[in-house]
């Protein structure tokens, strides 16, 4: 039996699990907030969320194949923008301090089956979202995400899990504001990685391939990758900029994309995922309450 | 194509570590009496958690979201290293928790059914839930976090600013478990154990099993 969310028998847990929800407890003792803050309903949450609206950060994802020249925009961007007066935070892929040893570890020795990559991924994201992202958002700084959830679902998807399974992995979602993927041909990735490295056994898909040669099976895997890409940026309105321009010209481009970008309501978009981020954040917490 | 499996998953689950893993190695052992072939697949097999609790406390900040997800990558793991293994040889695996613990704990921590459900979606049906009886409802988890889920929940959920209120959660939890159980069965003592292992052996108990699986996939 497999254990792919793709090919795993239909179970009843689903059912199981709405059947087994208690019954809403009357708890005598009062489980109220550490540190003297006001205990927030959802509905004053949602208030706060959507008051706060105004004053956050953007969100800007970086999106694309390897070798696509994501980084070398961020950076270009996030210089731009700093010397413009704002404040950037730069987010990276796989780079929680909590979580990242994990999985490096557990890559070294090649012992991730695609359900434990794609959870050990959604892991490492859920903490950067609360401890990184959503802080520097909260705070009136602006993120720049070199790689992002869509970074998951394509490669999850690209190894054979179903996409509905892993939006549900990375649920609630906190959607950015401006997702710029950079679109290049499968061939165009596999000759720029093969020019600069040799791919490693994950980020070539060697676990899915079966193929001894890392650039081989890079080659195969990128095609599928780049595929489940093309699939998101249109399901979710990604921005395409053509990463075969010269440097400078995607630049032009993004800086212009970037002054053009509107906000996503959080209220309308994000609610769920800051909700939650706020009751679990002790500093976001208190700030929140104490503007009540 | 996968091979069919052969072998039989019994799922034990409960809210105390402790009483999970004693539940366990009686159930094992009343089997292996028995002269049956028997495995088992404890909490924290791939070691995921031992590795977050000996972090730095600071780097230590999780929600409960990202604990039952931690749960799930375990999972995950001890499905493909320990379980599916043991059940292609016809052994009886006895997985202790399985996937009800993750639920209860996720909906005691006001975590969306829906969700739960989909998360574990990659799990197999067991051939068989043991809910075990908790006997005080209003005990409260000791920070141990070797114990069990629930347990290490408590060590890493201490600094959220609402605070780990321990014993009502897990007063939550029990209560989501006994739902759970009246599906399985009912809930179980550890003075249960041996009886269920004779029942498990028998062409009867198997009999039982399938028709309670094809009652649940109907």
């Amino acid at each position: 039996m497999s254990l792919s969310p793709r090919k795993a028998p239909k179970t009843r847990i689903a059912e199981d699990a709405r059947e087994a929800e208690p019954k809403k407890r009357k708890s005598r003792k009062r489980g109220g907030p550490k540190s003297g803050a006001r205990k927030l309903t959802r509905s004053t949450l949602d208030e706060l969320i959507a008051r706060r609206d105004k004053s956050r950060g953007l969100l800007i994802v970086f999106e694309g194949p390897d070798g696509s020249g994501k980084t070398t925009q961020r950076k270009l961007l996030k210089t731009w923008l700093e010397s413009r007066g704002q404040t950037v935070v730069s987010a990276r892929w796989a780079s929680s301090p909590l979580v990242k040893p994990l999985i490096q570890v557990r890559k070294r020795i090649r012992a991730l089956s695609p359900v434990e990559y794609s959870l050990l991924h959604a892991i490492d994201f859920r903490h950067r979202v609360e401890t990184e992202i959503l802080p520097a958002l909260w705070t009136g700084k602006i993120v720049l995400a070199d790689r992002y959830l869509f970074t998951a679902l394509a490669r999850d998807a690209a190894r054979g899990l179903e996409l509905d399974w892993l939006l549900h992995a990375y649920a609630p979602l906190l959607w950015p504001d401006l997702v710029l993927y950079f679109a290049m041909p499968p061939l165009v990735s596999s000759r720029r990685v093969a020019a600069t490295r040799r791919p490693r056994f994950y980020e070539s898909g060697q676990d899915v391939t079966g193929i001894d040669d890392p650039l081989a099976s890079y080659q195969r895997f990128i095609d599928r990758v780049i595929h489940e890409y093309e699939n998101l940026a249109t399901i979710f309105k990604f921005v395409t900029v053509n990463a075969q321009e010269a440097v400078y010209r995607q630049h032009q481009q993004v800086r212009t994309l970037v002054e053009q970008a509107r906000r996503r309501p959080w209220a309308e978009y994000s609610a769920d995922a800051v909700a939650e981020w706020l009751t679990h954040d002790l500093a976001a917490y208190q700030d929140a309450a104490a503007r009540v | 194509m996968s091979e069919p499996v052969r072998g039989r998953l019994i799922a034990i689950d409960g809210a105390h570590g402790g009483d999970v893993a004693d539940a366990t190695t009686a159930l094992y052992d009343a089997l292996i009496e028995r002269d049956a072939a028997a495995g088992i697949s404890r909490w924290d097999a791939s070691g995921l958690f031992g590795d977050i609790v000996s972090a730095p406390a600071h780097q230590r900040d999780l929600s409960p979201r990202t604990l039952v997800l931690l749960y799930a990558a375990d999972l995950a793991f001890r499905l493909r290293w320990e379980i599916m293994p043991s059940l292609q040889q016809s052994m009886i695996v006895v997985a202790a928790p399985y996937v009800a613990t993750a639920i209860t704990f996720g909906l005691a921590s006001g975590l969306s059914s829906e969700w739960l459900g989909t998360l574990f979606r990659f799990a197999p049906l067991p051939a068989r839930t043991l809910v075990l009886r908790e006997p005080k409802t209003a005990r409260t988890w000791k920070r141990m976090p070797e114990r069990g889920f629930g347990e290490c929940c408590t060590t890493l959920l201490e600094a959220t600013p609402e605070g780990f209120a321990r014993k009502k959660t897990r007063a939550v939890m029990v209560d989501a478990l006994s739902t759970a159980a009246e599906k399985h069965g009912g809930q179980h003592r550890k003075r249960d154990l041996d009886d269920i292992a004779r029942e498990i052996l028998t062409p009867r108990g198997l009999l039982e099993e399938r028709r309670r699986r094809r009652r649940r996939s109907r």
